[in-house]
This record gives structure tokens, sequence and C-alpha cells, in this order.
């Protein structure tokens, strides 16, 4: 693994108005390596995670990227240093299609600057039928798609556009059991690649046997973090659920 | 598929009855006399090119009720700027519509104040700051040049203008990156900043483009009756809404387009053109449209609240 982590962010706050959501968080993410975000539902696991998505400004703390402090405007700032996001709640436009949606923000543009839709809709079907080889009638609004197809277009257009840290949240919500063991496929071969994960589920069984280490959150705060594999459903669901760690901390991190 | 069933029957045959409107017309004496249809060309080619810009504000899940009172200092500015040239007045008409537009986009994306408050603040105060300037009289110009843009036979100038507008709001809609990003935004704001479109930029391009093109309209109205009047275009937004609604546009934002906005006005404009040639009171014509767009804004309700969110 290597000496810095890919992403790093520090002593995280944020508040809406009178509410704390994030009460000085720490947490990283190293290359090839999925880091599982758990905790009850309000815990704060989507904003920490659409902060470091560029959606949000942290209240206070730092970010930084390969080191360096980095400030997100947007998620554009995001995604031009390969953070990418498949969002819990999917961040899809219902009045598009599936290529309008998949190239948002970052259309194939022809020569004279028109939208490329021939080499878009061929990009979004071979990426879309890569996850889902049922998936072909992609160029209809998505809001008459299912729930999977829709999930499919968020998480297929945040792996396809240079990726070195993926966030996801819930991305398996609307999947079905094949669809899901499809997806954990899928993080084991981008951790294989060297790409840095962050996994918010509320499946602990899956999270341990996907993930490398498993931070837990309750109302904005760390409860604390264990390796997958020096622990135990029942440990981390007893963190989930106390929101305080039994075993001492393995002093693991930067 | 079923023919009774394509986008474009229904445009042309129930939303709306466009053309058995025009068989029915066919009825109505000098309907299709060409010295009508260029009145009636005439009568939809500035409320068109006004209908554009609502169209794509409303696209962007916007609303501009400013658009008559833009059009009436669009057409003073014009006449009042014509000693410094047709250039200057044109261009004048339309940066002023797009200032106006700006100020709009500002208050709807900075101080996110709902766009119907919004731009009902901006009419008013454009509305006034017209009247203030003219003294509440029409300015008069003997200009040549200009007032032969208010011409053209069979096909006057302005209609000509509208065609023009219309088919660049398509490319820009259909063909550009940006005519998605503007769908995007009106149908998720939240997924769309989230995808990282710049969504108050958008939103504020929306109005500008709005304040200019019905800055021209204004122009175009004012060369056409040879005077910038300030009392003009009071009904300009209720029947520029009654348009796009009609053309598929939708008050939640997300739809609508150009050319569907263009048949719902050639609709409005052939009922009221009849309307005239039977001598029906313009006080009538006045609630015939405020019934359309009562009926409208009630289904477009309706639909809101069946479509699960
Ligand atoms: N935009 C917002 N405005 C105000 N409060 C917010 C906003 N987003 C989140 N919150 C609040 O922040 C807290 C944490 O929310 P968050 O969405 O991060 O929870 P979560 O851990 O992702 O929960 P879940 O498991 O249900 O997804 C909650 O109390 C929530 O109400
Ligand atoms: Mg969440």
């Amino acid at each position: 693994m290597a000496a810095n982590p890919l992403v790093e962010m520090v002593n995280i706050t944020r508040n809406f108005g009178g509410v704390h959501a994030l009460k000085g968080v720490d947490l990283s993410v190293f290359a090839g390596e999925v880091v599982a975000l758990l905790g009850h539902n309000g815990a704060g696991k989507s904003v920490l995670a659409q902060i470091l998505s560029g959606v949000y400004p942290p209240t206070s703390g730092e970010i930084k990227v390969d080191g360096s402090p980095v400030h997100f405007h947007s998620p554009n700032d995001a995604r031009r240093h390969g953070i990418e996001t498949i969002y819990q709640t999917l961040a899809l436009a219902d009045n598009l299609d599936a290529p309008s949606n998949f190239f948002l923000g970052r259309e194939l543009r022809t020569s004279l600057g028109f939208l490329d839709k021939r080499r878009m809709a061929e990009e979004a079907a071979a990426a879309l039928v890569d996850l889902n080889p049922n998936f072909t009638d992609i160029e209809r609004p998505v809001r008459q798609m299912s729930g999977g197809q829709r999930q499919a277009i968020a998480i297929a257009r945040a792996i396809h556009f240079n990726v070195r840290v993926l966030i996801m949240d819930e991305p398996t919500a609307a999947l079905g059991p094949h669809e899901t063991a499809q997806v954990a496929a899928l993080i084991q071969r981008l951790r294989d690649q060297g790409i840095g994960i962050l996994l918010i589920s509320h499946d602990v069984r899956d999270v341990m046997r996907l993930s490398d280490r498993i931070v837990v959150l309750k109302n904005g705060e760390l409860v604390g973090e264990v390796r997958a594999e020096e622990s135990d459903e029942d440990e981390v669901v007893e963190m989930i659920i106390r929101g305080r760690k039994l075993a001492p901390a393995d002093g693991d991190g930067p | 598929m079923n023919a009774l069933a394509s986008p474009i029957f229904i445009r042309l045959f129930v939303k709306p009855p466009l053309v058995p409107l025009l068989i029915v017309a066919t009825f109505v004496n000098g309907f299709w006399s060409v010295g009508n249809l260029r009145t009636l060309a005439e009568a939809v080619s500035t409320d068109g090119i006004v209908v554009v810009g609502m169209t794509i504000v409303m696209i962007a899940g916007g609303f501009d009720l400013s658009v008559g009172a833009v059009m009436a200092m669009g057409g003073v500015a014009a006449v009042v700027l014509l000693p410094y040239g047709i250039v200057v007045s044109a261009v004048g008409a339309a940066v002023l519509g797009g200032v106006s537009g700006t100020l709009s986009g500002l208050l709807v994306t900075r101080l996110r104040i709902n766009p119907f408050i919004a731009t009902l603040a901006m009419m008013v105060m454009v509305r006034g700051a017209v009247l203030a300037y003219t003294d509440t009289r029409p300015v008069v110009s003997l200009d040549d040049t200009f007032l032969a843009l208010g011409g053209g036979y069979p096909v006057p100038y302005a209609f000509m203008a509208l065609i023009a507008v219309i088919a660049l709001a398509y490319l820009l809609l259909n063909t550009r990156p940006w005519g998605r990003h503007v769908y995007a935004v009106g149908a998720d704001e939240r997924a769309a900043a989230m995808s990282g479109l710049r969504v108050q930029l958008l939103k504020t391009q929306c109005y500008v483009i709005s304040g200019s093109l019905s800055g021209i309209a204004g122009l175009l109205l004012a060369a056409r009756l040879g005077t910038g009047s300030p009392i003009i275009g009071e009904s300009t937004p209720l029947t520029a809404a009654a348009a796009a609604l009609i053309g598929g546009a939708s008050l939640r934002g997300g739809e609508g387009s150009v050319a569907g906005a263009f048949v719902g006005l050639l609709f409005i404009g052939c009922l009221v053109n009849v309307m005239n040639i039977l001598g029906v009171p313009s006080y009538y014509q006045r609630m015939t449209i405020g019934g359309l767009l009562f009926a409208l804004v009630v289904t477009d309700g309706m639909l809101m609240r069946l479509r699960p969110r």
C-alpha cells in the first residue's frame, strides 16, 4: 500500500443551520483499498461522502488529495481529481435518456461543439450492457426505467471517466441479488486496479466480505474503525448500535 | 404504432386542436385570404419571439412574468436610440432586455426568490421605469429604415425573424450540450448540481435569453406600429405562458419544446383572429384566452399531483 492516502479528510465538520451533521470526522482512502462507512440512518454518512464529492463544502476541516490540500467548489472539481460518486439519490435527470444522463456535464462533442449523439449512445450502451446484458432499450427517459436500471446508469457513469476514488453511497439499494453480486465483483475488480473505494452500505455481511477497513459513524462522530479481517459482524454491529468500540484501536492509518 | 397516438398528430389535432380550428375557420369569411394570413403572421410573430424565451425559461423550471414590460421597454428604447442608427437601436433593445433578464436571474438564483414573485417585481419595475421615462406617452418614429423593418410583403420581416429565432432555439436546445443541461436543471436541480452542472449560471442565462428576445420583439412591434408604446404587452406573459403550456411545457420544469410552443401560439393566434373577424368584443376574447390558460394550468397541476416524484 502506498505511503500517502489517495484522499484524506481531516477534522471535517458540517452544519446545516442548527443541525450538526458532522462534528469533526477524519477519513482516508488508500489506493486499492475498500473503506466501508457504516452507521445508522442520519449518522452523517451521505453528508461526509458528498463533501468529498464536492457537493457541499465542509464547515471546517481539510481535504487532501495525494497529500496536497484541495478546495472543491463543485462536483466538477472533485471529478477533476478523479473522485467519482454514485449518489444515494442517483442524481439522474428523470426527463433525459440514459446516454444524456451518462454524459451529463461532460457530453461528447463534434468538432463544432454539437452533441455527438451517436457516439454518446454507443459508448453508453456498451458501458451499460457491460453491467447488465439485458439493458438495451436505453434511449428513453430514465423515469420510465426500473430502479435497477437507473442504478446501473449511476454506477456505469461513475466508473467510465478515469476514476481514482469511487464513492458508492448505497449502490445496491435498488438491485436484485444477481445485480448485487455483480456490483460486488465490480468492487473487487476496481480495487485490484488500484482504485480507492468508499463504500456506504447497510448490509454488514456484504461489507465484511468486500471491505478492507470499516469506519463507523454515529450522530456525526467517528465511533471507531477496524480492519475487516481482524473483526467480525458482531463487533461491527455492536459499534453501530452502541456507538463505541469494544476492542482497543489497532493503530492503523496514516 | 397507432397513428392517433403519434406526437405530431396530437400536436396538430388534439393539444391544441389547430387543424380542426383551421378547418372551421374555412367557413369564416376571409380567413384564408392573403391579407388576413399576413395579419395573422404579424400578430403571432412578435409574441412568438417572446414565447421562445418563455419556453426556454420554463424548461429550466422558471417563469417570466416580465416579458410584456420588457417588450415595451425594448420598443421605446429602439425608437429613442434610432438617431444613432438602426444597429445601435437593435442592440440597445436586446441589451436592455438582457440586463433586465440578468436581474431576474440573479433574484431567482442568488436570493432564491420564487420566479413568479421575482419576475413580477421586475415586471412592475420595468413598466414603471418605461412609463416614467416616456411620461406615459408613446414615442413616435419617422425613420424609413425602421418602418420598413415593420413591413415585408407578403411575409412580414418580423415573421421571418421569428422563424430564425425558432430555428436557433431549436438547435441550441436539441443539438448543443447547453440544451441538455437546461432540461436537466428543470427536471431536478439537485441532480443537475450533483452532476457538476452550473445550475445558477444556466438558469440566469435562460432569463437573459428571455429578456433579450422580449426586447427584440418590442423593437419589431414598434417598427410595425411606428411608435414605441409604454403600455403594450400587458397580456403578453399570459399569452406566452399559454402557448408554452399548450406546447408541452410545464410549471414543474424539465419539459417543453419551441416547436410545440409555436404550434400553441398559432392556435391562440388563429383563435383570436377568427374572433376578430367575427367581431367578438375584445373583453370576451380576453376571457377566452384566460379560460384557456386556466384550463391548462389546472390540467398541469393535476398531472403534477398524479405523477410520483
Ligand atoms: N441538505 C441538508 N440540509 C439540512 N440537513 C441535512 C442536509 N443533508 C443532511 N442533513 C442532515 O444531516 C444528518 C446526516 O444526514 P446523512 O444524509 O448524512 O445521513 P446518512 O448517514 O447518510 O443516513 P442514511 O443511512 O439514512 O442514508 C441528518 O440529520 C440530516 O437530516
Ligand atoms: Mg445516506
